[in-house]
């Protein structure tokens, strides 16, 4: 009895490995779509990180007046980076556990031997995880790219670095068991998402 | 192999979603598997459940569906599952939700009956499907239980698809437990009777689970136990079939025909 209750450690390692794959397999292409618009944003601002450098560099610009023109255009990446978090919960947050719930699709997972609560961490932690890693590194590359923004004060401390934890808490939202998609969608647009922490 | 039978609103869903773990009863208990809490890990090991309308991931390729099913299940028996399909024609790289709504009750099956379960729970698993389409269910379920021996309880509102099947029937109304037994003591504890019109003095020695008024005669559904004695003459007996019965029964909600009344009093009592 014992035996068969207390699984050992190999044994929940090998189940957490089966159930990741399971989550893996379900939600592979949101996961991938998301893997790619980090990636672009990621080689965006490397790109254009080290052409600002470049061009600081050579040309010696008049920084303040300079870069104010420059910088308005790179307001428009900011508006586009801030999408991500809303792309995250609705492609990733709400299919995961609201999803399922509407289609009924828990009525099948749940009743197999792994069951609910197993079953839930299972969906939640590896792409609570990995979109908390993916935004951590994002932020630490956003902010190299604003540096040199910053440092010629052209934007304000105001300006919002990206941060794991609002990636987290869409996440988080958006698989909040939502009994509709249009709950679910309403859920991903809700306003403590928007909460970003003070800047430094 | 049990068949649950009722009206739509009875509570067999609802019953069925309590067995599988799925839902808690508001009051009292439902045990599966010689004692066990439904949703334990006990009990989901050694149930299968196939749910209304067959909820897969409809994203899924077949054959992906088959893998997700093993990795969620500690014992699958996954060669079998791949060989069922490969019966039923169901390519492994097509998607669930381009399957025939027969297919994808299939497919729901074969993933119940590959666990080996002790218990398997198919809640309406044919409302959906044409009538060929039931025919090869049926065949996959009756070679299911025949290799592999687990007790079925099926849930239907069509009474006529279970009768050759069924072993024991269950009656559920307005969540009420009406009608529980075997098949077969049922089929010989109900007789009709067919006599003059407006005649059921004679009838009054029989318990009347229904009775039909036409014009020139009177049909009785009675229950014929020892003590009612011989038919009265000018009266006709003719076996009962499953069909009728459970339409008396369901007409009339009072009327119910229990084998341990003393148990089996609100039996369903936790379905609601």
């Amino acid at each position: 009895m014992t035996a068969t209750e207390v699984p050992g450690v190999a044994a929940v390692l090998e189940r957490s490995r089966r159930l990741t794959w399971v989550t893996w397999r379900q939600h592979r292409t949101s996961l991938l779509v998301m893997a790619g618009l980090f990636g672009l944003a990621a080689v965006f601002m490397a790109v254009d990180g080290l052409v600002t450098r470049h061009q600081l560099a050579a040309l010696r610009l008049e920084v303040s007046r300079g870069l104010l023109a420059y910088s308005l255009d790179r307001q428009l990446v900011l508006g586009t980076l801030e999408l991500l978090p809303v792309l995250a919960g609705l492609l990733l947050g709400a299919p995961l556990v609201a999803g399922e719930t509407e289609k009924g699709t828990v009525r099948f997972a749940w009743t197999q031997r792994t069951g609910r609560g197993s079953w839930l961490l299972a969906q939640v932690i590896p792409v609570a995880a990995g979109l908390a890693l993916a935004a951590a590194a994002l932020s630490l590359e956003f902010g190299w790219w604003s540096r040199p923004y910053q440092e010629q004060g052209t934007w304000g401390h105001w300006w919002f670095n990206l941060n794991p934890l609002p990636y987290a808490g869409w996440m988080v939202l958006g698989s909040s068991a939502c009994s509709s998609s249009s709950r679910s969608a309403g859920w991903s647009c809700c306003p403590p998402c928007w909460w970003r922490p003070p800047s430094r | 192999m049990v068949a649950l039978v009722g009206p739509n609103g009875a509570g067999k869903t609802t019953l069925l979603s309590i067995a599988a773990g799925l839902l808690r009863p508001t009051s009292g208990e439902v045990t599966v598997l010689d004692g066990c809490r439904p949703g334990s890990a006990a009990a989901r090991t050694g149930i299968g459940f196939v749910a209304q309308d067959a909820p897969l991931y409809q994203h899924l390729p077949a054959g992906d569906m088959v893998a997700v099913a093993a990795k969620l299940n500690d014992s699958f028996d996954a060669d079998w599952a791949l060989a069922r399909l490969k019966e039923l024609r169901i390519a492994l790289r097509q998607k669930v939700g381009a399957l025939s709504a027969g297919q994808r009750a299939q497919l729901a099956l074969t993933l119940a009956i590959a666990k080996r379960p002790r218990l398997l729970l198919l809640d309406e698993p044919m409302a959906a499907l044409d009538p060929l389409a039931r025919h090869e269910f049926m065949a996959l379920l009756m070679a299911a239980v025949a290799e592999c021996g687990p007790t079925v309880v099926f849930s239907s509102h069509q009474v006529s698809e279970l009768e050759r099947v069924a072993d024991y029937l269950i009656v559920l109304n307005e969540g009420r437990l009406q009608v529980a037994g075997p098949v077969d003591d049922l089929l010989d504890a109900h007789r009709v009777l067919i006599g003059p019109a407006g005649n059921s003095l004679e009838a009054e020695k029989f318990a009347v689970v229904q009775a039909t008024q036409a014009a020139a005669q009177s049909q009785l559904l009675v229950r014929a136990d020892d003590r009612a004695g011989p038919v009265p003459p000018g009266w006709l007996s003719q076996p009962a079939g499953l069909t009728d019965i459970v339409l008396a029964y369901l007409r009339d909600p009072g009327q119910s025909a229990l084998p341990k009344p003393e148990l089996a009093v609100n039996a369903a009592g936790g379905s609601r």
